[in-house]
């Protein structure tokens, strides 16, 4: 395999802003293989990938750091920085060990929340408005459990909820999938009604989506929309794709189109590879002509999961409140194959994203990550409050003079301002590095599923999390001190060479040590408790609800479950 | 009265006049560092560059890739008749405030590197 850059200079490079990212980032592989790695072997060469991938996002981000803007007078405020970064370069071993332990903080920090946000936060990509979309199941109050729905009754509960502008059902499958020329592959797919795609909004990039027509009618003819991955992955995103039989866990299929390369389905862990119409489900799952599994027939309950658009000016709750009412006439009317919603009330959840299920799984995780960064990161503040105290006790004389030539508290405040700043920047960059390093420990304990290792990214909205952490962290440990020792009237001060600051220093020394203590066991007995927990639990098990994910090919699927 | 040419922006300046038609960024990163040993951050030399284009002094045309570049494409630069003369005008300061203290300025300057080795 052929050698690449370092991943975290390339992940950094990736916080340029566009065109220049290509620009650079060609630059540096072009110099990094054609000279400095033949010439430097690949530890040096590596090094030197990193040095140029932080010098040259610094030379975007820090003003004043990269080439020189002869002619442009400095603002008041810059000498005060100019001063602080000539105070950091005097103490370069406080510096680095300010920045390291920050950086500690601050990379946990941001692998946690590029977690949360790629799993909790981040808006489902090429969905139409999807601040109106929902989602509802099926589910029993006194366990939880869920209930999977006919296509009779989704259309009857749609036809009469008026704050229903659109319902669609869907069910997860996982499909064998080959042609002519195509060594077949398992494909993650979804069989979805006719609404699919129009209640989400999605238009075909190559080709056509499925016709209601298609979708529903028990005869509809076997035709697939591919995903734009699955179609470059596995048709070399070859245009003459649109229109191929392609057999489909043995039987024919009609390629009909291409879905916009941002929809990748409706949850935000999701990396769908295609699409089949509803009216293929029984054919696909059971074989043509059982009796009771037709696609019309009022208890064939195919779709596991669903999704409702709602209508202008519509809550979830009032859409819940009618989506009851409904269901209730549906048991009285067929009470036969309707007896089960007795019980399995229809309960709306606003927005799409994570399946609930998952959603109430992950929650105790990332409860107990978020609890251990938060203490993590105020160990790291009181680390760094308690290295600027101790600095601020070694500079009381410098302060003094300063003050006794005039320089106003103010002046003072912002020269310490701009320290903790220069300390969080590059803090914060390392800090993405480290949380690399500990996503990937992450993935490997087994207690995320893959598709969130596959969709957590260090990209620019992680970057602005680290910056803005950095930041908040820095100041607010930054300033403190300084506020403390700056306290003192200018000419006691310069009597004292600032000796009766270092009182209240020692004794706010004595309070950050005593938290920091009391933290790092809290942290200690905290990590113990969760680790005894979830350590028996980490292993992949089968769906519990067979019926939400269809095995539909020969070797059955198993399915991630987080520990409960 | 236009703002004159900081340092490292001639030193850009120079870098593309001698390429002629090879003034993309690895090159003019390898010029500098060639004639006057500074190693410059590659993002460097674009923020140095889009000011300089964003005055007139150059223009840019995005161009063929290379294997060892992943498929992205070069950026070349050109140096415009505008920069040309700013680089020119100062230059020509420059040697002109020069002319004749060459000798005192190496005078001095030596004193300055023997004081700071006692």
């Amino acid at each position: 395999m052929s050698p690449r850059p370092p991943a975290v200079g390339r992940a950094l490079l990736r916080l340029l802003p566009r065109p220049h990212r290509d620009f650079v980032a060609g630059d540096l592989e072009e110099e990094f293989f054609d000279s400095v790695l033949p010439r430097r072997g690949r530890l040096r060469a590596d090094f030197w990938f990193l040095g140029q991938a932080v010098r040259s996002v610094a030379s975007f981000v820090i003003p004043g750091r990269g080439p020189d803007r002869s002619g442009i007078p400095s603002p008041p405020l810059l000498r005060e920085a100019r001063h602080a970064v000539r105070g950091l370069r005097r103490n370069p071993g406080f510096s680095a060990l300010a920045v390291v332990t920050l950086a500690v903080g601050i990379g946990t920090a941001t692998s946690v929340f590029s977690v949360a946000d790629a799993v909790l936060l981040r808006t489902v990509s090429g969905v139409g408005e999807p601040e109106e979309l929902a989602t509802v199941r099926f589910a029993r109050e006194k366990d939880g459990s869920e209930a999977p729905v006919s296509l009779p009754n989704l259309r009857d509960l749609g036809d009469a909820s008026p704050a229903v502008a659109a319902i669609a059902g869907y069910s997860r499958a996982v499909l064998q999938i080959g042609a002519d020329g195509l060594r077949a592959r398992r494909a993650w797919s979804q069989i979805v009604t006719g609404a699919y795609f129009e209640l989400l909004g999605v238009r075909a990039a190559r080709g056509r989506l499925f016709t209601w027509q298609e979708a529903e009618s028990p005869d509809g003819p076997a035709v697939v929309v591919l995903s734009d991955a699955f179609w470059r992955s596995t048709f070399q995103g070859d245009p003459s794709a649109v229109g191929r039989i392609v057999r489909i866990n043995g039987l024919p299929f009609t390629v009909v189109g291409v879905a916009p390369p941002e929809f990748r389905g409706l949850e935000r862990l999701d990396s769908l590879d295609l699409w089949v119409p509803a009216s293929q489900h029984v054919a696909l799952r059971h074989g043509r002509g059982i009796p009771g599994w037709e696609l019309e027939g009022r208890g064939a309950a195919h779709f596991a999961n669903t999704v409702i658009r709602l209508a202008s000016g519509e809550g979830p709750d009032e859409a819940q409140r009618q989506l009851r009412a409904s269901m209730a006439r549906l048991v009285e009317t067929y009470p036969d194959h309707n007896e089960v919603y007795r019980e399995a009330l229809p309960t709306v959840d606003a927005g799409i994203g994570l399946a609930p299920q998952d959603q109430a799984r992950l929650n105790p995780i990332l409860r107990v990550l978020a609890g251990l960064v938060a203490v993590i990161l105020l160990v790291t503040c009181a680390n760094v409050a308690n290295l600027l105290v101790l600095r601020g006790i070694r500079r009381g004389e410098e302060t003094a003079l300063r003050r006794a030539l005039g320089a106003a508290r103010t002046h003072l405040v912002v020269q310490h301002l701009a320290e903790a700043l220069f300390l969080a920047l590059p803090a914060a960059i390392l800090g993405l590095g480290i949380a690399v390093g500990v996503n990937e420990a992450l993935w490997s304990t087994g207690l995320f599923p893959p598709g969130v290792a596959k969709h957590t990214a260090i990209d620019v909205r992680v970057f602005a999390f680290a910056a803005g952490l950095g930041v908040l962290t820095a100041t607010t440990f930054g300033l403190l001190p300084a506020l403390l020792l700056g306290g003192e009237g200018r000419r006691a001060t310069l009597q004292t060479g600032g000796r009766s600051s270092s009182r209240t220093a020692v004794a706010l020394q004595g309070g950050l040590s005593v938290a920091q203590l009391a933290l790092t066991l809290a942290l200690v007995g905290g990590g113990r408790r969760s680790g005894a927990s979830t350590a028996s639990s980490r292993r992949p098990v089968r769906a519990s609800h067979p019926s939400a994910t269809s095995p539909c090919s020969s070797r059955s699927a198993t399915r991630w479950t987080p520990p409960a | 009265m236009p703002r004159g040419l900081g340092e490292f922006e001639q030193l850009l300046l120079f870098a593309v006049l001698r390429l002629g038609n090879h003034a993309y960024g690895v090159r003019i990163r390898q010029e500098i560092a060639s004639q006057t040993g500074k190693d410059v951050a590659a993002g460097a030399v674009y923020t140095g560059l889009d000011r300089l284009q964003a005055r007139g002094f150059v223009s840019s045309v995005e161009a063929e890739t290379a294997p060892s570049r992943g498929g992205r494409r070069r950026k070349y630069y050109h140096l415009e008749p505008e920069g040309a003369q700013a680089l020119e005008a100062t230059y020509t300061n420059v040697r002109s405030m020069a002319e004749g203290t060459l000798d005192a300025l190496h005078r001095v300057a030596s004193e300055a590197e023997s004081g700071a080795r006692r």
